[in-house]
């Protein structure tokens, strides 16, 4: 009770104290408001979880109330496309759940022939990183742990070092596509990227950091790994394992493959399909999921209700929606073209040391929160760098990899590794403690942003 | 299977048909499309009430791919603020309901001393009526068929003629304020009306139509009512059941009543409010139950994400949001206007009957559809008549009583008659017949329309003469 009326108090106290500062810097009424109430979310997102919705909702009403902001426009900042995105990805993402189809790839990898201990690191990672570049960080790894855990109960061995590699590459894949994270379709509709970029520029580049991370975990758990090879040699390989399970690739299983198979493709040729048409951007990737979704709850009419009602985060969509509604405040009242001044003053004007800062910025302030925040934050910013001509998109994918990335560094970086060490702790009561992570997670994250930074500096096709 | 088939394709076919024909009247590609799509979503609730929501879905999808509209109009045409306020009032009702506020309700009702039939009905009328204007219908009739189930139970008689008269009071209820019913805050942010205008023309008709409808039940179950008096003097052990059930009123329950009790005042009184404060019409209205709702979830922490996931409709909200926005594309590609200019003679010459022909046909049709469909495809049309200088806000007002009244006449009427009728299979095995609700249900939906256009034309002799 204490602790949390100390956070309480320190949350009003940063808000009004970052609003007062804002003001004595030349910003008017509403701008250091805007930016005060932004505070207070951002702070109650970091401190009191548990409450961000109400902090929410409160701070959207004062805003309000305030004339911050009028209802027509919050409503047009709240991003009602992407999250009706997330809708349908969600409900499609419940059937592949139902039909069984994450137990299907569990199995796949629980049936690998020949196993050694590196075979089944460079397994699982891939695994992790396909699986959440099409359906999402969060339904990804909670079957991704579940597969390692079963492996690792049979050859008796600590499944730590593999829990923790699924976690990197699973936030690593996510930046991917424009599916893996809800930052990619946010940063896709705001910025036109469509996903066919994403197919050419954030495919490449996540499959660099894959690499990367996959070749400095092997050498870092190299003991892990020889001891892991030597339990396999013990025990025969997992043939047994492979005659236990087995479950047939059902019929309803196959409809759910073709029909995930064929909004990934679509998602893919959207914007052809737009060019085609001659419709606006992001017009048809926006609506594919609501007509796939259309169908799978036609397919599955007694089920529909469910998906929607229980596969569809509403906690989560509702906090976003007012999120996005927040921060586009701050681009309404001006607020962050201030901000975006003073960025390029501080950069001198330099589209490099600006890229670099925006790049280490999201990486690192989204190994503390929630990346979603980090990026709603930015990206009117990014926006109000218009004013520097050329060389915007780069900007967007720096946000985009800083988002992902920086979630590898510490425990609460993102949602799955909250997720997975959750799990991890109720049917293991293996806990990880925080500095343990670090240490391998601030050498991932660091280098793999390294990378991604190196890349953008040498290479001139992101900008 | 069959059945299904021929379903669709008839579906299909009217939806065809009414893009084709509206196209060789006059409309031009975009708005026959959405005029078809939307038609199409309209069979689809009715034939399809399954998959509604899925029907939502393609429906948006086609009319986005068709370029009939533009992605940022379709998302402002969502009325995204209706449904927050709807989502807010949710999350506050789910504090009632768990607070117990229902269970105490009801136990008042049985603790009335001197129980007879005669006063048993009216109290059942009058708290539904109050209930369902003060929280939604839906909730309300909920509790009301559980008190009325637990009082019949007591005293043995058939419960169906009291479920039939809750639910009346309900749907009629539900007209008088803007949180009875999805339709009134609908109305309210599509026509800037306010509280205080609901508190001077719909309030005061609901209220008349309430008396006028328990004298018809009290003539109409006047046998049902008979028998409650025979059983009651049979009984007469009012004090068992008066301590079985007397729910206390805890500090629980104060603190969310103080809460509930707040939000209806700044609810009441959002006018002033908006006045005093600057703010543009309806803005406090709007997020009066979203601030209660902060403040509810960070009381109730614990609590919050069930209310969020389990105390919103999810399903519902979902797709009334598509269907607000398809019926919007209406009049985004002016289709609307057209049907509005066809009719531009009749209203120029004769107000009163178009008044009377909105009137009318809003409650005969939401007998059939859900009130909501019938008040979003009303919407634009009427806003096309204001935009054509034939309107006038009586019609607004004929718009929401006839969806409220309408919903008496037939068993699938409303959303709560369905519900009550439900409750009332679930648990007591007991189907109520079509002509068990038809006679009673016809006689009140139509007299209690006639009510409303009676008193709104009153309203508007008056307003012509300012007297």
């Amino acid at each position: 009770m204490r602790t949390s009326f100390i956070k309480f108090l320190a949350l009003i106290a940063s808000s009004i104290l970052v609003a007062v500062i804002a003001g004595q810097a030349g910003m008017s009424h509403t701008q250091a408001l805007s930016l005060g109430i932004f505070t207070a979310s951002i702070c109650g997102t970091l401190f009191f979880w548990e409450f961000r919705l109400s902090f929410a909702f409160l701070g959207t009403s004062i805003l309000i109330l305030t004339r911050t902001i009028d209802i027509p426009h919050f409503i047009e900042f709240s991003s009602l496309d992407v999250i009706l995105f997330l809708v349908g990805m969600m409900i499609i993402v419940g059937l592949m759940k139902d039909a069984g189809f994450f137990a299907w790839v569990v199995e796949l990898i629980l049936k690998m022939r020949n196993l050694t201990a590196r075979k089944f690191v460079i397994a699982i990672s891939l695994f992790s990183a396909v699986l959440s570049a099409t359906t999402g960080e969060v339904v990804s790894i909670i079957f991704m742990v579940a597969a390692i855990l079963e492996i690792c109960d049979y050859f008796e061995v600590d499944p730590l070092p593999y829990i923790i590699i699924s976690i990197f590459t699973t936030n690593i894949g996510s930046a991917a596509t424009v599916l893996g994270n809800p930052i990619g379709i946010l940063i896709a509709t705001k910025s036109g990227l469509t996903a066919e970029d994403f197919l050419i520029k954030a495919l490449p580049l996540s499959i660099g950091c894959l690499a990367v991370t996959i070749i400095v975990f092997d050498f870092w758990y190299r003991k892990k790994l020889n001891e892991f090879d030597k339990k396999i040699k013990e025990l025969g390989a997992n043939e047994i394992l492979i005659r236990l399970i087995s479950v047939p690739l059902a019929r309803e299983l196959k409809v759910s493959l073709y029909i995930l198979a064929m909004t990934v493709f679509l998602i893919t040729v959207s914007h052809r399909i737009e060019l085609f048409f001659r419709l606006e951007n992001n017009a048809v990737l926006l609506t594919i999921p609501l007509i796939i979704a259309a169908f799978v709850m036609i397919w599955k009419w007694h089920k529909a209700r469910e998906f929607v009602e229980k596969d569809v985060e509403w906690w989560s969509l509702l906090f976003f929606m007012f999120l996005f509604a927040q921060a586009g405040t701050l681009k309404y009242t001006g607020a962050t073209d201030v901000f975006a001044q003073g960025m390029i003053h501080l950069a001198r004007g330099s589209h490099d040391v600006l890229l670099g800062l925006i790049l280490w910025f999201a990486s690192i302030g989204s190994s503390v929160m929630d990346n979603v925040v980090i990026v709603v934050a930015f990206i009117p910013i990014i926006n109000s760098f218009h004013a520097l001509g050329k060389g915007m998109e780069a900007f967007w994918w720096a946000l985009l990899f800083g988002g992902c990335l920086g979630g590898n560094i510490t425990l609460i970086g993102s949602t799955a590794n909250i997720v997975a060490i959750g799990i991890l702790e109720k049917e293991k009561h293996i806990k990880i403690g925080f500095l343990d992570w670090l240490k391998i997670g601030l050498v991932i994250g660091l280098l793999t942003t390294g990378l991604v930074w190196a890349i953008f500096l040498f290479l001139p096709v992101f900008g | 299977m069959k059945k299904i088939v021929l379903k669709f394709g008839g579906l299909l076919f009217v939806s065809v048909a009414s893009g084709l024909m509206s196209h060789a009247c006059g409309l031009n590609a975009h708005q026959a499309l959405s005029l078809a799509i939307f038609v199409a979503s309209i069979m689809g609730t009715l034939f399809f009430w399954e998959f509604r929501l899925s029907f939502a879905f393609l429906g948006s999808g086609l009319l986005l791919v068709a370029k009939a509209i533009d992605l940022d109009s379709f998302l402002k045409l969502t009325s995204l603020d209706v449904i927050l306020f709807l989502a807010g009032m949710m999350i506050v009702v789910s504090l009632l309901k768990d607070a117990g506020f229902f269970a105490w309700l009801v136990a008042l009702i049985l603790r009335a001393r001197n129980l007879s039939g005669k006063k048993f009905t009216f109290l059942v009328m009058v708290i539904s009526g109050l209930l369902a204007c003060a929280v939604d219908e839906v909730t309300s009739i909920i509790f009301m068929v559980a008190a009325i189930l637990e009082i019949c139970d007591y005293y043995e008689v058939t419960p169906t003629p009291f479920i039939i008269i809750s639910v009346l009071a309900t749907n009629i209820g539900s007209a008088a304020t803007v949180m009875g019913n999805p339709i009134g805050i609908l109305i309210a942010t599509k026509a800037n009306m306010s509280f205080e205008d609901f508190l001077l023309t719909p309030f005061p008709i609901a209220l008349v139509a309430l008396l006028v409808t328990i004298l018809i039940v009290f003539r109409w179950h006047n046998r049902a009512i008979a028998e409650f008096d025979r059983h009651i003097d049979e009984m007469r052990a009012d004090d068992i059941l008066l301590k079985l059930i007397s729910v206390p009123m805890d500090r629980h329950l104060k603190s969310s009543l103080t809460i509930f009790g707040v939000m209806m005042v700044t609810i009441v009184l959002h006018r002033r409010l908006e006045l005093l404060l600057g703010l543009t019409e309806n803005t406090i209205l709007l997020i009066a139950p979203m601030l209660t709702a902060g403040v509810i979830m960070v009381w109730k922490r614990h609590k919050a994400r069930e209310y969020v996931e389990r105390g919103i409709e999810w399903w519902t909200l979902l797709f009334f949001m598509l269907l607000f926005a398809q019926a919007g594309t209406l009049r985004h590609t002016g289709a609307t206007d057209v049907f509005a200019r066809l009719f531009a003679d009749f209203a120029k010459n004769n107000p009163g009957g178009l008044l009377a022909f909105v009137l009318w046909s809003s409650s005969i049709g939401s007998s059939i559809l859900d009130n909501v469909i019938i008040v979003v495809t009303y919407v634009p049309v009427i806003k096309s008549f204001f935009a054509l200088g034939y309107g006038s806000p009586s019609l607004w007002w004929a718009l929401l009583l006839g969806g409220c009244f309408g919903g008496n006449i037939t068993l699938i009427g409303s959303t709560a008659n369905i519900v009550a009728i439900g409750l009332l299979e679930k648990e007591k095995n007991i189907r109520i017949r079509f002509r068990d609700w038809f006679g009673i249900g016809l006689t009140v939906g139509m007299v209690t329309t006639i009510v409303a256009w009676g008193m709104l034309l009153l309203r508007n002799y008056c307003c012509t003469f300012k007297i």
